[in-house]
């Protein structure tokens, strides 16, 4: 190995170094000050909770059923994002192998897409009770028109050479849908997977504030009513960490199938 | 030799909402078996939509088309088509891109697998049949594109400016590549083009269309006093020039 290549590398070592070391400095900084603050009465920990006391909080598990919570939210995300990719997967087949259906419902699609999902709330809860389903139902409400519009988009957009070429060997349309357009948009796929995520959990958390009965938002709620600011702040907390974990399991799945498909080394 | 395609007064017309525009008109050609053609004419004649009224693609207003006698209607299976780009299937590898026609004709058998085999083994591709086709140069990917179409052995080749998203060097290699192959599977071959050079290096007739809409307006016969032509060798001689002169002026580029 030459000098220029050893002094390269050390660099692209010793930078990758910094950023991680910028990142965990920020954190101990930002947990630090906040720590001090609470304790010297620098700022009003009943307020602000703190980071030992969110600590305890964690480490008393248990006591408030944490674990309980977190499987009760992480269940109904699944389940609603489960439901909502694969349901707005195969409208979105349906309005591609129809240009008719696709063009009439267009506008109620756009109307749907701009709507706050938030707001079918209470409709939602009549309708099928106050209990999980009704979470789950907002959760769909949530994903499934961006997934309807993102993947039809994506199937819209094939390479029409691609289907040209197909077409030259007398494909049938299921044949062009099977063999060309959906593995095309495989990419498009694990996209509307990586936002489906985030937007399922937002449903599951709106749908826990409003029916309040368990899971990480009914955490959040019944904590900020009776100012337990550690509890918030505990279930903001575990609620990051599973945003982030369900979010690397996506990349995980995207890596395993784009290595097998050699769209990636 | 015998014609194998014949082409009767076909006509096609496109309709839109400003009115209608007719692409191509009364276009009247015989094939000959082996025979390679070429296409030129000013852009927007038409040239690739006579090629894709011949593919059964697109339907025609007027005329007929016939395969050794026999009337034809929509897409043959004696007919092979390339594109412009390659259309090879990124998330395929190689032997899989070149098995595609056969699965999706449903005619994926043991002769028919076994030839297309044979023809990746005789073009030199068969030791990277595993690959995908990102990890393959231009000239290999046209390859490829070339042996997944004749896996369905079809007797006549459609080329629809095949070669003209390839660098100039490549270009010209992958031509000589594609016109040995060609001869040597005695493939009755029609290509569009709009390169004049193209046109003269690969064909025995030329066949120059009008402005739109376009009709036939002239056909030259190319020959060259070469042993073994190739695309390449061909150039170097004074007929070349003179055909590529007769052509231009023909084309009327600069009117």
């Amino acid at each position: 190995m030459s000098e220029e290549r050893k002094k390269y590398l050390r660099q692209v070592k010793v930078e990758k170094f910094l950023v991680l070391g910028g990142q965990i400095l920020i954190l101990v900084l930002f947990l630090g000050i906040w720590e001090i603050g609470a304790n010297n009465g620098w700022i009003d920990s009943f307020i602000t909770s703190s980071p030992s006391r969110i600590l305890k909080t964690f480490i008393n598990f248990s006591s408030n059923n944490l674990l309980g919570h977190i499987k009760v939210t992480v269940y109904e995300t699944i389940i609603g994002f489960l439901l909502g990719t694969f349901m707005g997967f195969f409208i979105a087949i349906i309005l591609w192998w129809s240009k008719f259906i696709s063009k009439v419902s267009e506008p109620y699609l756009v109307i749907l897409n701009s709507l706050p999902k938030v707001a079918l709330g209470p409709i939602i809860i009549i309708w099928v009770g106050a209990g999980t389903k009704a979470i789950i139902v907002m959760a769909i409400a949530i994903s499934l028109i961006v997934t309807i519009l993102d993947i039809l988009n994506g199937f819209i957009n094939t390479d029409k050479d691609l289907i040209k070429m197909a077409k030259t060997f007398n494909s049938s349309k299921f044949q062009i849908l099977t063999k060309i357009v959906i593995p095309a948009n495989i990419s498009t796929f694990i996209n509307s997977l990586k936002i489906n995520i985030g937007l399922s959990l937002v449903g599951v958390i709106s749908g826990e504030f409003l029916i309040s009965k368990a899971g990480l938002g009914y955490l959040i709620t019944y904590g900020g009513q009776v100012f337990k600011l550690d509890l918030v702040m505990s279930s903001v907390i575990i609620l990051g960490i599973v945003a982030g974990l369900m979010y690397l399991s996506v990349i995980l799945l995207e890596k395993i199938i784009l290595v097998r498909k050699g769209l990636k080394k | 030799m015998d014609e194998i395609l014949e082409i009767k007064n076909i006509s096609k017309k496109y309709q839109h909402k400003n009115g209608e525009t007719i692409a191509i008109k009364n276009i009247n050609l015989k094939v000959k078996k082996g025979e390679f053609i070429s296409i030129i004419g000013p852009s927007g004649c038409g040239k690739s939509t006579l090629l894709s009224v011949i593919a059964g693609l697109e339907e025609k207003t007027e005329g007929e088309i016939y395969i050794e006698n026999k009337k034809i209607e929509g897409i043959s299976s004696e007919i092979g088509y390339m594109l412009q780009k390659d259309c090879l299937l990124e998330w395929r590898t190689i032997y899989n891109n070149i098995m595609l026609g056969l699965e999706i004709k449903k005619i994926k058998n043991k002769e028919n697998i076994e030839y297309a085999e044979g023809l990746l083994k005789k073009y030199g591709l068969y030791e990277f049949k595993d690959k995908f086709p990102n990890q393959l140069s231009g000239g290999m990917r046209q390859r490829a594109a070339l042996i997944r179409t004749l896996a369905i052995k079809p007797t006549i080749l459609l080329l629809d400016e095949a070669f003209s998203a390839l660098d100039y060097q490549t270009r010209i290699k992958v031509t000589v590549d594609i016109y040995k192959i060609l001869r040597k599977e005695k493939i009755t071959t029609i290509m569009v083009t709009h390169d004049i050079s193209e046109a003269i290096s690969m064909a025995d007739r030329v066949v120059v269309l009008s402005k739109r809409p376009g009709t036939i307006k002239s056909i030259h016969n190319i020959e060259f006093n070469v042993e073994t032509r190739t695309p390449l060798n061909c150039r170097e001689t004074t007929n070349f020039s003179e055909y590529f002169n007769t052509l231009w002026r023909e084309l009327g580029v600069d009117e």
